[in-house]
C-alpha cells in the first residue's frame, strides 16, 4: 500500500516537473501548443456515448441517414478539438503585481490578458491551484486586466503555484487547459495576534525609550484606564511594574517612542512572536506612535509613517527567510 | 447553486428554439397532445423564469408522466414499435424542460435532442429531410454554444454563425467517414414501423386488386442496367406466384406460404434447381426498392444471383428473410431465356397447379373441355383463346362488376377487363383444359429516365400475367393482356387506355409540357442518385466504390487512405487556425523591421515599447558600434518603404534584413 502510494506520488512529481518543463516560469507567459492539453470533457464522454447509440439506431435500421448524422457529429467533436486549441492559442498572460497581505487572508494578484492577433478568446477560467475561478472573455485587439485571489497560509513570498487556464468552449465537448508558472510572488505579514502589552524589554534593562524626555513637560500625570481609550495612552511601564492599567495624560502624545522587541516575548515560539509584533506594529502606526523594531540580526530604528509601517512589516514577514525565495508552496 | 450551475437566459432560448426545431418533423407521426404538453411545459418554464412560478412538485410531475405514458400507450394500442419508442423519447424531451434546474441538465436535454434529430431520418430520408437534419443539428449545437458563451459574446446571429462554421467545417471528415467506416448490418431485430395501410402488391389477387393499384404514380423500385437494358415488353418484374384459387382470389398455395422449398443464399444450391437451365445471356442489374413493408423482391425471370438474406423460391420469385422497412438495394443477375423443369413436373406440385374450387364456374370448365378436344393440341388451344380475347374484349380500369362466378361472367358476357381479370380466367381455363398453370403478378415495364439510366417503376405499372407449363418445354410466359392491349406492353399503361380510363390514372406528371417534363426526370434522377449513393451506399457499394478508387478494399490501402486523408482534412483546419492567428500587417514594411527588431532582441538589444526606429537604431549603436551600417541602412529603408511609399525600398529592405546577422561580440 505504501510503495503504491509512493509511486502514484513519484508519478505525479515526474507529471508535474514534465508540465513545468513544457511551460517554464516567466513573468509574461504566450499559451502555444506546448502548454496546451486537450481531452473531452465530462459532456464530451456523454456525447461520445449518445454517438454509439445514434451509431447503434442506424446500423439496426440499416438508415445512413442516421449514420451519417453521427460521423457529422463525431466530425464536428474533432472540428471542436481544434476550436478549443484555438480559443487558448496565442493568449499572452502577464503578471502585473500584488498587495501585500496577511496571513490566512485571500492575496489578489494583478494579471493582464491580451488576445492573440485576429483571435477572440471565449469564456476563459483562471484560478490559482484550488482557489475559486474567474471567467473572462477578451474579444480580439482587446486586454483584459482582472485580479485573481489565492488563499494565504503563512507569513513570507507567497507563490500563487500553477496558474489554470482552463476552457470549455466552443461546445463543451472539449476541455482545454494549461498550467502556466507565472513569475509572481506575494508578500504575506503575519497574521496579528492581539495581546495585552506591547513587547518591550523591561524597564530595568535599556529602559526610558517609552516615554521621551525632552518631551517631559507634556506629561501631565496618570489617569485611570478607560475601556476604549487608545492603547498607546496606557501607561506600560507602570503596567510592567505592576501598578495596575493607568492612561498617562498627555498634552501632545505624538512623540512618544517604542522599541518592540523580539525578547520582549520569551517563552513564546517564533511566529507567535512575529504575530504578536505584527499586531503591535499596527496598532503603535494606527495611532501614529513613534517606534522601532528589534530583531535578532535586524534592527529598525525609530520612525513612523507609511512606509516606516510597511518596513517593519516587511521585516516581520520575512523574518528568518531568504530574501530571494523563501518557504515556497510547491514543496 | 453556484453560479456555474445557473441557466443562462441565452441558452434557454435556444433550446426552445431547438425543441421547436427537433419536433417539427415529427408532427405526422406523434400524438396532437404531445404538442399540448409542450406549450404547457414552454409555459411552465418561461414562468419559472421570470420567478413568477416554482419547480412543479412530484404530484404534478407524476401525473404529467403517467398521462402522457398513458397517452402513449392508448394511441399506439401498446405495440411497441419505433414510433412508441420514439414518442417516448419526444414525451421525455419536453417534460425534463420544466424540471431541469441545473446548467448540466440543459446540457442534458442538447444530448437528447441529437438523438432524437437523428431518430427523424426513421420517417423521412429524402434530400429535404437531410437538409432539415443539418439545420437541427447546428440548431442543437448553438444551444451548446451559446451555453458555453458568456452573456456579453453571445448575439443571436453571431451564435448561429459560429456553430454553422464548426458544423461546416466538420462536413469533410464526416464524409470520408461515411464513406469508409464498414458496414456491419443489424445486429439485433429492432422493432419496425406499425405499417399504416400501404397501397402496393398484395399477397392475394382479385378483381379489381391491380386495377385499383395501377391508379397510383407511388414509386416502387427503380432498376439500372449494366450494359444494354433488354426491350420494354421483356421487362416482367416478378413479384409473387399465386397458385391458389378460391372461386374469386387467387393466393398462394400452403406449400408456398410454408417457404419449404426457398433456396437462401446461404445454402448450398438446391437439388430442384438443376431442372432451371440458363440460356442466351444474362442480365445484372441493380434495383433500389422502396420499403413496401413485404418480403417479396422484384426481379426478371429467371434470376441466378441475388445478394445475401435473400432466396429463391421453387416458382422462381425472390424472396427475402425481412420485411423491407427501409429502402434497400439489391443486385441480380437474370437469364431471360430461359428453360424450367421441362423434363417434368412433379407430381404434388402438377395437382397444386391444376387446383380449381369444386363446381365453380362450369360454363368455363364446358368450354374448355370441348375447345381442347376440338383443338387437339395444347398450342392450338391457347391460339383459340388468344384470339377469343383479341376479337372481343376490352382493355379497361372500370370494368363490370362481376358476381360470384367471375371467370363465366368474364369471359362469356361482360368481356371487359384489367389485366388481373385477363391472367385470372387464362389460368382458370388452362387448368380447366388440364393444363398446369399459374398466375404472376409483378410490374410491367417502366419510365426510362435518360438522364440518369434507370427505370422508375411505379405502381401504374403493376401487372398480372400467366405461365403455363407443357411437357418438354416446361413453364412458358404467356400474357393474354398482350392480346388484347399489345401497346400496354410495348409502351406502357399510358397508351393503353381510353381517354376516359386515362383520366382516372393520377396523371398529375405526364408529359405534357416538354420542359416541365425534363424537369421532372432531372429532379427525379437526382433523387435515384441520391437513393442510390447515400441512402443505398451498403457493404456491396461500398466495396465497389473502394475498388474503382483506391484499387481494392484491403485493410492496408484502407487505413492509408484514412490516414492520409485525416491528416489532409485536419490538417488544413489546423493551418487555417494557425493562417488567422498569424498578425496581419497593415504595411508590408512592417513585417520585415519586427523580424529585424526580433533578431536584435535576440542578442539583448530589445527595442523599448514606444521607441520610434530612429530612437531604437541610436540606442543599438550606442551598445554595438560594429553594427552601425546595417542598421542605420535598414533604418533608413523601413523610413523609406514605409513612409515614402516606396516599392524598390521594400525589396531591399527585405534583402537588407534577411541579410542582417548580429555577430557575437567577441569575434568582431
Amino acid at each position: 500500500m505504501n510503495t503504491r502510494f509512493r509511486l502514484v506520488n513519484s508519478l505525479r512529481n515526474r507529471f508535474w516537473q514534465w508540465v513545468v518543463r513544457r511551460a517554464p516560469k516567466a513573468p509574461t507567459v504566450t499559451l502555444q501548443h506546448k502548454s496546451i492539453y486537450i481531452f473531452p470533457g465530462r459532456q464530451g464522454l456523454l456525447f461520445i456515448l449518445v454517438l454509439g447509440l445514434m451509431w447503434l439506431l442506424g446500423t439496426n435500421y440499416e438508415n445512413n441517414l442516421i449514420l451519417a448524422a453521427a460521423f457529422l457529429l463525431l466530425s464536428m467533436m474533432v472540428v471542436s478539438m481544434i476550436h478549443a486549441f484555438r480559443n487558448l492559442s496565442g493568449l499572452r498572460i502577464t503578471a502585473l503585481g500584488s498587495q501585500p497581505v496577511f496571513a490566512g487572508e485571500y492575496v489578489q494578484f494583478d494579471v493582464l490578458l491580451e488576445a492573440a492577433p485576429r483571435t477572440d478568446h471565449e469564456n476563459i477560467q483562471l484560478s490559482f491551484a484550488e482557489n475559486v475561478s474567474v471567467a473572462v472573455d477578451i474579444p480580439r485587439t482587446g486586454e483584459h486586466r482582472l485580479t485573481l485571489s489565492a488563499k494565504t497560509h503563512q507569513r513570507g513570498w507567497f507563490q500563487p503555484g500553477r496558474l489554470s487556464i482552463k476552457s470549455h468552449y466552443p461546445l463543451g465537448l472539449i476541455r482545454a487547459w494549461s498550467w502556466v508558472q507565472l513569475d509572481a510572488r506575494a508578500l504575506v505579514y503575519p497574521v496579528p495576534l492581539p495581546s495585552a502589552a506591547p513587547p518591550m524589554l523591561p524597564a530595568n534593562s535599556h529602559h526610558g525609550d517609552y516615554l521621551s524626555r525632552e518631551n517631559s513637560e507634556d506629561f501631565q500625570g496618570f489617569q485611570r484606564y478607560q475601556a476604549g481609550a487608545p492603547l498607546a495612552h496606557v501607561a506600560w511601564k507602570q503596567f510592567a511594574r505592576g501598578a495596575g492599567l493607568h492612561l498617562k495624560d498627555y498634552v501632545g502624545y505624538q512623540n512618544q517612542q517604542v522599541w518592540l522587541d523580539w525578547d520582549g516575548l520569551p517563552g513564546l515560539d517564533t511566529e507567535t512572536r512575529l504575530s504578536q509584533l505584527c499586531y503591535w506594529t499596527l496598532e503603535l502606526a494606527r495611532t501614529h506612535t513613534e517606534f522601532g523594531l528589534r530583531l535578532p540580526g535586524c534592527v529598525i530604528e525609530l520612525g513612523s509613517g507609511h512606509s516606516h509601517q510597511l518596513r517593519v512589516l516587511r521585516a516581520l514577514a520575512l523574518f528568518g527567510i531568504d530574501e530571494a525565495g523563501g518557504p515556497g508552496h510547491d514543496a | 447553486m453556484r453560479e456555474a450551475d445557473q441557466i443562462p437566459r441565452n441558452s434557454l432560448a435556444w433550446l426552445l428554439l431547438a425543441q421547436a426545431v427537433i419536433l417539427a418533423p415529427h408532427v405526422i407521426h406523434i400524438p396532437v397532445w404531445i404538442w399540448g404538453i409542450w406549450l404547457i411545459a414552454v409555459l411552465w418554464r418561461w414562468q419559472i423564469f421570470r420567478g413568477a412560478w416554482g419547480f412543479p412538485g412530484w404530484p404534478i410531475k407524476l401525473v404529467l408522466v403517467a398521462s402522457s405514458c398513458a397517452g402513449l400507450y392508448l394511441a399506439y394500442r401498446g405495440s411497441f414499435g419505433v414510433e412508441t419508442m420514439v414518442g417516448l423519447l419526444i414525451v421525455g424531451f419536453v417534460l425534463k424542460l420544466i424540471e431541469m434546474r441545473k446548467r448540466g441538465d440543459l446540457l442534458l436535454l442538447c444530448h437528447l435532442g441529437y438523438f432524437i434529430v437523428a431518430t427523424q431520418f426513421l420517417f423521412f430520408s429524402n434530400v429535404f429531410a437531410a437538409l432539415y437534419g443539418l439545420l437541427s443539428l447546428i440548431v442543437v449545437s448553438a444551444t451548446l454554444l451559446a451555453s458555453h458563451q458568456s452573456l456579453d459574446q453571445h448575439r443571436f446571429w453571431r451564435t448561429l454563425r459560429l456553430t454553422s462554421v464548426l458544423v461546416l467545417q466538420a462536413v469533410p471528415l464526416m464524409l470520408l467517414l461515411f464513406v469508409v467506416a464498414p458496414r456491419v448490418g443489424p445486429l439485433w431485430a429492432v422493432p419496425m414501423n406499425s405499417a399504416g395501410a400501404k397501397t402496393g402488391m398484395s399477397d392475394s389477387m382479385s378483381p379489381g386488386d391491380i386495377s385499383e393499384l395501377s391508379r397510383s404514380t407511388e414509386l416502387v423500385f427503380r432498376a439500372s442496367f449494366e450494359g444494354m437494358a433488354p426491350p420494354q415488353f421483356e421487362l416482367y418484374w416478378r413479384g409473387l406466384v399465386f397458385s391458389y384459387f378460391d372461386g374469386r382470389r387467387w393466393s398462394q398455395s400452403n406449400a408456398q406460404l410454408s417457404r419449404a422449398n426457398i433456396n437462401w443464399s446461404e445454402q448450398k444450391r438446391a437439388d430442384w434447381r438443376d431442372d432451371l437451365n440458363y440460356q442466351g445471356d444474362a442480365v445484372r442489374y441493380q434495383v433500389i426498392i422502396e420499403p413496401t413493408k413485404q418480403v417479396w423482391l422484384f426481379s426478371l425471370t429467371a434470376p441466378e444471383h441475388w445478394d445475401e438474406d435473400t432466396g429463391l423460391s421453387q416458382e422462381l420469385n425472390l424472396l427475402r428473410k425481412r420485411p423491407i422497412t427501409q429502402r434497400m438495394q439489391y443486385q441480380v443477375t437474370s437469364w431471360l431465356d430461359y428453360r424450367y423443369q421441362a423434363q417434368q413436373l412433379e407430381e404434388g406440385q402438377r395437382r397444386q397447379m391444376l387446383q380449381l374450387p369444386a363446381r365453380s364456374n362450369p360454363r368455363t370448365r364446358a368450354i374448355a373441355e370441348q375447345w381442347l378436344s376440338e383443338a387437339g393440341s395444347a398450342e392450338a388451344l391457347i391460339q383459340r383463346l388468344l384470339r377469343h380475347y383479341n376479337t372481343s374484349f376490352r382493355y379497361t380500369l372500370q370494368p363490370a362488376t362481376l358476381g360470384k362466378e367471375s371467370v363465366d361472367e368474364f369471359l362469356w358476357e361482360t368481356q371487359e377487363g384489367f389485366c388481373e381479370h385477363f391472367a385470372s380466367s387464362f389460368v382458370f381455363f388452362m387448368r380447366a383444359a388440364g393444363i398446369p398453370a399459374r398466375v404472376v403478378v409483378g410490374y410491367q415495364g417502366g419510365e426510362y429516365n435518360p438522364l440518369e439510366n434507370y427505370y422508375a417503376v411505379r405502381q401504374r405499372e403493376a401487372h398480372a400475367w400467366s405461365e403455363i407449363w407443357l411437357p418438354g418445354q416446361g413453364w412458358l410466359r404467356i400474357d393474354p393482356t398482350a392480346a388484347v392491349a399489345p401497346e400496354r406492353i410495348e409502351q406502357g399503361v399510358d397508351f393503353s387506355l381510353d381517354e376516359e380510363d386515362i383520366q382516372l390514372l393520377d396523371n398529375s406528371f405526364v408529359a405534357g409540357i416538354s420542359f416541365l417534363n425534363t424537369l421532372r426526370l432531372r429532379w427525379e434522377g437526382f433523387n435515384y442518385l441520391w437513393s442510390r449513393w447515400v441512402l443505398g451506399y451498403d457493404t456491396n457499394t461500398q466495396s465497389a466504390f473502394l475498388d474503382r478508387w483506391l484499387g481494392g478494399a484491403d485493410v492496408w490501402r484502407l487505413a492509408l487512405f484514412v490516414l492520409v486523408s485525416g491528416v489532409v482534412i485536419i490538417g488544413t483546419l489546423v493551418l487555417a487556425v494557425v493562417w488567422g492567428q498569424r498578425r496581419k500587417y497593415r504595411y508590408p514594411a512592417d513585417r520585415y523591421y519586427l523580424r529585424f527588431c526580433k533578431k536584435l532582441a535576440r542578442f539583448g538589444i530589445p527595442r523599448r515599447a514606444g521607441e520610434g526606429p530612429r530612437d531604437y537604431a541610436r540606442r543599438v549603436i550606442q551598445q554595438r558600434p560594429d553594427l552601425v551600417s546595417p542598421v542605420n541602412r535598414v533604418t533608413e529603408l523601413y523610413e523609406l518603404a514605409s513612409y515614402a511609399g516606396n516599392n524598390a525600398a521594400l525589396g531591399d529592405l527585405k534583402r537588407a534584413v534577411i541579410n542582417f546577422a548580429v555577430r557575437s561580440e567577441l569575434t568582431s
